[in-house]
């Protein structure tokens, strides 16, 4: 049903406009959370973004807008309420809807708007050093301000017992990886609970980029997570592109498909490895699977000058073309490291021992995938049929079918044989792409107006969502919605009933991103 | 029949090793092994036959650094034959690789982490951020440079650097001898 359908059974709503693929609704604070859990639980849609918005200088609001994914038509609805200067407060979603936990903490830390009900009102960027009643994305916070220290509790949750002990993790690892403090509580060897604590590399990025025009975003959005630079830039420029009415080229269109795909790809590949060589100990896997990824780094390096798919995807298509010659580069390239990552684990997934590492650990149920708003591998490896490319398709996906691989285990073999699956899928992608390559220019000129749009990408990690707001030809708001940043709070699921040496497997199978979540 | 069958693989399975020509004779690592070879001379010098011991610690970088510094134990690179190592703890190491502007969130973990490495500890600052903040520079959740929070010895520009540049950062720092 389409979400105008939907809509014409509440009254309490109000349809604003539509454009593109987004239909704007408004309603009153009161009912955002009753409408919501309704549009959830009735009618089957996914709560996909929550965010706040400062618009005390025109308004004298403050705005709180919901953006719900209507998979099977194609549709996004965002749902906004605002609330009035001097009293910033809705009755929660997350009571009834528990993707939205996170979301509402973050408002509450950046905005000070207070979500009442909420179960967990505990502090989530802010950490100790942060003091109180301070909200980086208020308008007249400016973004240079030079904080004082301060020493605020930031509680954990605990355990207590005979017999338990509670293991501190972090923030710096053993291995080499981004900073994240993990609280274990522990009888003997079993996972009692398990809670993250992250944000320490909080950067500051959405405030950085307010005021800036588009093309000097940019860099941000594309350092927001190393791995992720291509998927991240093309759903910025998607928004940027809706935003102004700005037709790509057909050639930019599937060569940006392309680029995206190439990165899925890379780090398909770096996960099978990392996952089963270093997860496991299985060293053989990592040693052979690092060496095909380098390769795949290496051409990156040779079509776009870095080695990580960046600085191609601009808004109005690709900055430089890829020649005939590269093309067949990465063709023959990307065949090699796809025959040779199968072959590693084709072996690997033939060895008792790993595979006994790899099932019924981590298991995640379909019900809290759902109930987490669990996106990407995560999701599909517990059975949940989600992939933007298929539901919300844009650029070349838009002509050509995504096979989606879905397992129902979910456990960490089963996001192991989603990546395998996706990893031949790519590759098959890929073949086509170049085959069909249209041939034009890939840059076209694009005159940004002011207004709102969601870009939407499925990345290799799961779908990104920005949300873009521009206003008098600059970035007004901007929340580049990380799928780690719905994912993170799986592991509290995920890891009680698992022994504490499973947590790097566990942790590896979804290789969320620190620095995409901290923004 | 399992002794067989593992026979099978191991005679007639699919080929999964290359040979380490095919990996060395890329034109562009010549520069790598010479790097290497002037490294392991100066580790051996320098510590007298035991390897250069590394802990990575990330400061706040968008990961990419992250990546570089994995690659650098991939067979392309590996360097291990050079004599250095990452280490799981500061206590074992002999220099810090610090990625990332120094986000708040992160100031303490980076100065205990440094307070915990033995002393000499030489201190690479790795990327522009690690340098001066980046472009994430004076933001209010950024402190901004490794410098402002502990010394450093050397800085390593790049976005990020490559393990090349890495590496030749690594020799500049042991030759340098301020430490």
């Amino acid at each position: 049903m389409s979400i105008q359908d939907i809509l014409k059974n509440f009254s309490g709503v109000k349809i604003v406009e539509q454009k593109n693929d987004t239909i704007f609704a408004i309603v009153d604070r009161g009912y955002l959370s009753e409408l919501s859990t309704k549009l959830v639980d009735e009618h089957g849609l996914f709560l996909s973004l929550l965010y706040g918005t400062d618009n005390r200088a025109e308004k004298q609001t403050f705005g709180v807008h919901a953006i719900f994914g209507n998979d099977k038509e194609h549709e996004w609805l965002k749902l906004s309420t605002e609330l009035p200067q001097e009293d910033p407060q809705y009755p929660s979603l997350t009571a009834t809807i528990m993707a939205a936990h996170w979301y509402e903490r973050y408002m509450q830390d950046m905005f000070g708007i207070t979500a009442i009900g909420h179960p967990d009102p505990r502090r989530l960027v802010n950490h100790e050093n942060i003091p109180v009643g301070t909200y980086p994305l208020r308008k007249d916070f400016a973004w240079n301000t030079k904080l004082e220290k301060d020493n605020v509790p930031y509680p954990m949750h605990h355990v207590s017992g005979e017999g338990i002990y509670e293991i501190p993790v972090g923030p710096i690892h053993a291995g080499i990886i981004e900073p994240g403090h993990f609280r274990f509580n522990v009888a003997g060897e079993r996972i009692l609970t398990l809670e993250g604590k992250l944000f320490f590399t909080h950067k500051g990025v959405e405030k950085l980029m307010e005021g800036k025009i588009v093309n000097q975003a940019l860099p941000f959005i594309e350092r927001l997570s190393g791995d992720m630079a291509a998927s991240h830039a093309l759903a910025f420029s998607q928004a940027v592109e809706k935003i102004s009415d700005c037709q790509i080229s057909q050639r930019a269109s599937v060569c940006r498909t392309l680029l995206v795909e190439l990165e899925r790809l890379t780090m398909h590949i770096h996960d099978l490895a990392n996952i089963g060589g270093m997860g496991t100990g299985y060293s053989f896997v990592a040693a052979n699977g690092f060496r095909i990824k380098e390769r795949m780094m290496r051409l990156s390096a040779d079509i776009t000058g870095n080695r990580f798919w960046r600085g191609m995807i601009v808004p109005g298509g690709m900055l430089k073309d890829i020649d005939n010659e590269k093309m067949e580069k990465i063709l023959s390239v990307s065949k090699d490291a796809h025959r040779e990552m199968l072959e590693i684990v084709t072996l690997a997934l033939a060895s008792d021992g790993f595979m006994d590492r790899l099932q019924t650990t981590g298991v995640l149920p379909l019900e809290a995938a759902k109930a987490f708003g669990a996106l990407g591998i995560a999701a599909r490896g517990s059975g949940l049929n989600r992939d933007t490319r298929r539901d919300h398709p844009y650029d070349a996906y838009k002509k050509y079918d995504v096979r989606v691989s879905i397992k129902n285990s979910g456990d960490v073999h089963a996001r192991y044989l989603v990546r395998i699956e996706e990893m031949k899928n790519t590759l098959d992608l890929i073949e086509k792409l170049i085959v069909d390559m249209p041939s034009g220019e890939v840059l076209v000129n694009i005159d940004t107006k002011d207004g709102f749009a969601i870009g939407a990408v499925e990345s290799w990690r799961g779908e990104i969502l920005c949300a873009l707001e521009i206003k008098n030809g600059v970035v007004e708001r901007c929340f580049p919605r990380d799928p780690s940043f719905c994912n993170w709070a799986l592991f509290g699921i995920m890891g009680p009933g698992n022994i504490v040496p499973d947590f790097p497997l566990i942790n590896k199978s979804l290789n969320l991103s620190y620095s995409g979540t901290d923004l | 029949m399992k002794f067989f069958q593992l026979l099978k693989i191991l005679l007639f399975g699919p080929k999964v090793t290359i040979d380490a020509d095919e990996i060395r004779n890329i034109p562009e690592d010549i520069s790598l092994e010479e790097v290497g070879e002037e490294l392991k001379k100066t580790i051996k010098n320098l510590y007298g036959g035991r390897s250069l011991r590394i802990r990575a610690v990330d400061a706040g970088s968008s990961n990419a650094e992250e990546i570089e510094f994995t690659a650098l134990n991939n067979a392309y690179y590996d360097i291990d034959r050079f004599g250095l190592t990452f280490v799981a703890s500061p206590r074992h190491a002999d220099m810090l690789f610090v990625s990332g502007p120094v986000t708040r969130n992160l100031e303490t973990a980076l100065k205990t982490t440094y307070e915990a490495a033995p002393n000499p500890c030489i201190v690479v600052a790795i990327g522009d951020g690690a340098i001066d903040g980046g472009i994430w520079k004076d933001s209010y959740a950024v402190v901004g440079g490794v410098e402002k929070v502990i010394p450093v010895h050397v800085k390593i520009a790049g976005d990020p650097p490559s393990p090349i540049q890495i590496l030749r950062g690594v020799l500049q720092a042991l030759n340098q001898k301020n430490f």
